[in-house]
């Protein structure tokens, strides 16, 4: 299947407040992916950020590139940001996982004002491995996502190498996501508890 | 011959969820468990092992992590008459290395026609069914066997479809990297984790030896 038609088939199925993860074992897994994930998001107008870690972030502009996306002109206008696990995550120092799920929200707010339908993340989570201390901090922070970005205009991609994370820290993620985007498709996840309705 | 199981034995907390996920169990059931616990291994695999005995079918259990003695006391525990069972054939307990390598090296080809031969032999004999119980931890003392231990979990479900067969492989997701956590959810159509049982939209009806 081609890149663009398995996007197309879930990207349709994409609606705000979604907290996703992916799982992978390579970068090319992840690539076809997250990528497209992007790439998607900046054709719509969606402002749209990436939190690199184990790629460095000319990795990421390259590959964007090499799906067609103009990196400059939308690193220049704004509605595409690239940064690091550490200066996204660890912004404040250490990771405090209220002050950062307000710090996302508030940016999803600007993104609004800022005149763009909604926003969308993509992150790396391996700076974790890199930083233990933090890994509660930040599943709580992962648990806290389902619930604080329902119905606010984000889409948000967790991303996790397989290869890297313990067994458990997976089963963790994949408890703390209502839907699991894995090979070239968009599950609903029944491992995650879901949310009371309202 | 059904062992006794007492309905609520002292300290146990009569195991409800149990009983919920056997109402839902099926003949030719291939559930993975997944738990980080030795206190969850168990709280799984004595009482599926109990429920069987007490519905009259042949049971292993293929331990690693937990000697055979500890899960015999743990049956014990549970009202299980242990060495009638064991006498009487009913019950084997043995080691996972013993299952899986029994012609002294693992092949996942071998170990699937024999257990579906131990299977056919349990209905000859006249038990109603047969359930398995296996801790998998037993593979990473060599993780060269991981991938032919996945070809096996991948033929595992057709193989014993429609066989009178229920069986639960129990991997410790504390031990196991998440490549292989992600696997087991490609090769099981139902899993368990913790003490729940849940279908499972990530399996992958595809065939074996897929990377």
């Amino acid at each position: 299947m081609s890149g663009s038609s398995y996007l197309t088939q879930i990207e349709r199925r994409l609606k705000p407040g979604d907290h996703l993860c992916s799982f992978y074992e390579n970068k090319t897994e992840q690539f076809q992916v997250v990528l497209p994930f992007l790439k998607r998001g900046l054709d719509l107008g969606e402002k749209c950020a990436y939190i690199a870690d184990e790629n460095t972030v000319a990795e990421i502009k390259a590959g964007l590139l090499a799906h067609g996306v103009d990196v400059g002109r939308r690193l220049e206008s704004g509605q595409l940001t690239v940064v690091t696990a550490r200066e996204f995550y660890l912004r404040l120092g250490r990771f405090d996982p209220r002050a950062m799920m307000s710090f996302v929200i508030s940016a999803v707010n600007e993104a609004v004002r800022e005149g763009y339908p909604g926003l969308r993340v993509a992150g790396e989570s391996t700076w974790i491995l890199k930083d233990l201390n933090s890994l509660d901090d930040f599943l709580e922070y992962e648990t806290m996502g389902n619930a604080a970005l329902r119905n606010l205009p984000v889409k948000a991609l967790c991303q996790y190498n397989v290869n890297r994370f313990l067994g458990s820290i997976i089963m963790k993620v994949l408890q703390t996501h209502s839907r699991v985007l894995l090979g070239l498709d968009l599950y609903e996840n029944p491992f995650c508890e879901p949310l009371p309705a309202r | 011959m059904a062992a006794k199981v007492a309905r609520s034995p002292a300290g146990t907390g009569g195991f409800w969820y149990l009983k919920e996920i056997e109402s839902r169990l099926k003949p030719g059931d291939h559930l993975c468990h997944l738990y980080e616990t030795k206190q969850e291994q168990l709280q799984m695999a004595l009482p599926f092992l109990a429920m069987g005995l007490a519905k009259g079918e042949r049971c292993s259990c293929a331990a690693h992590e937990n000697t055979p003695a500890e899960v015999e006391a743990g049956l014990s525990a549970l009202g299980v008459d242990v060495d009638r069972c064991l006498l009487t054939g009913q019950l084997g307990v043995f080691t996972a290395g013993e299952l899986y390598m029994s012609t002294g090296s693992f092949d996942p080809y071998e170990v699937l026609r024999s257990s579906v031969s131990t299977v056919n032999k349990a209905v000859e004999a006249g038990y109603p069914g047969m359930r398995i119980v296996a801790d998998v931890t037993w593979i990473l003392a060599d993780l060269a066997k991981l991938d032919s231990f996945m070809v096996l979990e991948a033929l595992w479900d057709n193989a014993v479809r429609d066989l009178p067969f229920r069986g639960i492989c129990q991997y410790n997701a504390r031990r196991f990297p998440g490549n292989t956590i992600m696997k087991t959810l490609r090769t099981h159509p139902r899993v368990l984790v913790g003490r729940q049982l849940y279908e499972n939209p990530f399996h992958e009806a595809t065939q074996p030896g897929r990377k």
